[in-house]
């Protein structure tokens, strides 16, 4: 045997004398898949190698170019066999080194191999066929893929994917890596990892090793790491570690994501919902305040509403009454004269009482239906006015009425009117003496935290009303503002026991406070305070 | 009813003071009337004068400085006076007045009629 079974094409070896013999087993044996075919392109020869690759026999004196039943470019082009390397090996004379190309087996399973055609040449240096070996390659290919596949993964990959040693050297870092952190991947191989560590958080990566060494995971761990720029990233770091064939750990592969927006994010959400809960807990606190003040209008209004029927029930009643008891006791007092008079004044008196009791109580259900009308009302003017009306009471009680400068407020002048008229008309009814009245005004700060005045904090101006009259028990100070409340016989002091009433009801109306200090035989001092509206003038 | 008897009104309103004094000497001229002007001054005279004995009281509700009501809780706390019994004389009709002066002792409800002959009725059944 002088040939070389795998010929070199400038060789002058053929087939033929390597059949036989040693080579010939060495052809058969060799656990490479190899062929042989004539000039004519008929296979001539093939070991069981090629026939486990094929997964079928050649048919010696048909197949011609390739003992598989398809071949096909990797690109999924079907080669016809006369298009197949050995095929143009021997029509051109001339060999690539090796194709890639994929055959069909037998069974239909497709496999990727390495096609190495080489010339052989007879004695006399004519082209006499080829032999070519085959190589499966598809397992090797499908790794290539495969990596080249997670390469592209990790190269592509929004997320820093970083490996390292045990040591905690740096061995890889890809381009997401370099976009986040700000180093490029020559600037950091080889470095240890804590250059990306803030100062304070370098006790964590001895931690990590530890737990990595064990074979660990460390899952979505949040964390700061430091860029390039030195800029400090919040960041999620999942860390795995990395085990060679036999089974070492022998360093880790690091994912890193910049969280900084997220967690940004999640500030900004959570802000926005604290300032939310914020908002909506004073939407409600606000909205609870409104209610509550409709609750208690309406509280006020139903009182009111009790008070009307009360009154209907009683005080309008009662002279009613008396008209009718007074004109039976006249019809059967017909006949004395005297008795007539003094029957027929009694029930004049009723009558005329009844008239100002439905006059006071229509001004009081007035107050509470009609609208303020409100406007700037100088006091000093409104005053004046009362006094007017009662001049002559005044007059005939020998009363004297001084009256300082009073402010300018905002409020219904009919009201404020009626109001004076009604605080007059009581310190000249209440006293056995020449009457001393004394209007005086103040200013007064009332704070948020005042406990004093059930009033909202500001400046108010305080009107003090004062007398020289009969007074009355401090202890009945509250009961002088309900209506129908009287602490005085009427026999000996005239009126309906609503004035005082309406005075509240009106003070209140401009968000005001009424209260009243009194010695009996002393006088009574009736103090106001109305929101300030201008400094006295 | 026997002679001797005093009967003590406790009423603000002083026509109708005249009215029960006229209408009761009508029913029974031999009984007593004994008048206060409010509740303060039944309840001072009935604390000083220990000899002031009424068989009946006759006790109004609104009445200025102390009410009938709080007249009636005052009356019943005098010791010699727990038996005597209390008739409302109001120109109320509520059932809640009622109510409530009967919880607090009174042992009856007259209401102020608007006819002369309608109160004598009722105040001759008290008397007869």
């Amino acid at each position: 045997m002088n040939d070389d079974a795998k010929a070199r094409p400038e060789s002058n070896s053929h087939l033929k004398p390597a059949i036989d013999g040693y080579y010939e087993q060495l052809f058969r044996l060799l656990p490479v898949a190899l062929y042989s075919c004539n000039k004519e392109g008929f296979i001539t020869e093939y070991n069981a190698a090629a026939v486990a690759l094929w997964g079928r026999e050649p048919v010696i004196g048909r197949d011609r170019w390739i003992g598989s039943l398809e071949i096909y470019k990797l690109d999924g082009t079907r080669l016809q066999p006369e298009e197949s390397p050995m095929a143009r090996a021997i029509t051109t004379g001339s060999v690539n080194n090796v194709e890639e190309i994929a055959i069909v087996r037998a069974d239909g399973t497709r496999r990727i191999i390495l096609s190495s055609p080489r010339l052989i040449y007879d004695n006399d240096g004519h082209l006499a066929g080829a032999v070519n070996m085959l190589n499966d390659i598809t397992e090797r290919k499908l790794t290539e893929d495969k990596m080249a596949h997670l390469a592209a993964i990790v190269a592509s990959s929004d997320d820093a994917i970083v490996s390292k040693t045990l040591d905690g050297i740096i061995t890889s870092w890809n381009d997401a890596a370099e976009r986040i952190l700000g180093y490029t991947a020559a600037e950091v191989i080889g470095k240890p990892i804590t250059m990306l560590i803030p100062p304070d958080r370098l006790q964590e990566e001895p931690q990590i090793i530890d737990r990595l060494k064990k074979g660990e995971r460390v899952d979505h761990f949040e964390t700061k790491r430091i860029t390039k720029q030195g800029k400090v990233l919040d960041v999620s770091l999942t860390i795995s570690p990395v085990k060679s064939n036999d089974g070492r750990i022998i360093g880790a592969s690091k994912i890193l994501r910049d969280i900084t927006e997220q967690k940004e994010i999640a500030r900004l959400i959570k802000e926005a919902e604290d300032r939310f809960k914020v908002q909506l807990e004073q939407k409600v606190e606000e909205r609870t305040g409104e209610l509550l003040a409709i609750n208690e209008e309406l509280g006020r209004s139903n009182h009111e509403l009790e008070q009307y029927a009360y009154i209907a029930s009683h005080d309008l009643q009662e002279p009613l009454r008396k008209i009718q008891t007074f004109a039976d006791l006249l019809r059967s007092n017909l006949d004395d004269p005297d008795a007539v008079e003094a029957y027929l004044a009694k029930i004049n008196t009723s009558a005329r009482r009844m008239a100002s009791l439905i006059k006071d109580v229509l001004n009081y259900s007035k107050l509470s239906r009609s609208e303020n009308v409100w406007g700037e009302v100088d006091l000093n003017l409104v005053l004046q006015d009362v006094k007017n009306d009662f001049e002559l009471l005044i007059e005939q009680k020998l009363a004297i009425v001084s009256v300082s400068q009073l402010p300018l407020i905002r409020g219904d002048q009919q009201q404020l009117r009626q109001l004076f008229g009604n605080l007059l008309s009581n310190a000249l009814k209440f006293c056995e003496n020449a009457p001393r009245i004394e209007v005086r005004c103040t200013n007064k700060e009332i704070l948020p935290d005042s406990m004093e005045y059930t009033l909202a904090p500001g400046t108010y101006a305080v009107i003090t009303f004062g007398d020289n009259g009969i007074g009355f028990d401090q202890k009945y100070a509250d009961q002088i503002f309900v209506v129908f409340k009287r602490l005085n016989n009427r026999h000996y002091y005239s009126g309906t026991g609503i004035g005082l009433a309406l005075c509240k009801k009106i003070v209140e109306r401009h968000k005001g406070f009424i209260s009243v200090q009194s010695k009996p035989g002393v006088g009574t001092n009736f103090t106001i305070l109305f929101p300030a509206q201008s400094t006295p003038q | 009813m026997k002679n001797g008897k005093t009967c003590f009104l406790i009423d603000d309103d002083i026509d109708d003071q005249e009215i029960f004094a006229l209408v009761l000497k009508s029913v029974n001229p031999s009984i007593a009337c004994v008048v206060a002007n409010d509740g303060i001054e039944a309840v001072s005279k009935l604390t000083k004068e220990e000899t002031f004995n009424p068989d009946y009281i006759f006790l109004d509700l609104n009445m200025p400085r102390m009410d009938g009501k709080e007249c009636l809780q005052e009356i019943k706390k005098i010791d010699r006076l727990k038996e005597t019994p209390v008739i409302i004389y109001s120109t109320s009709s509520e059932q809640k007045d009622i109510i409530e002066t009967r919880n607090l002792g009174a042992s009856d409800y007259l209401e102020k009629q608007s006819s002369v002959a309608e109160l004598k009725k009722r105040l001759a059944h008290f008397f007869k």
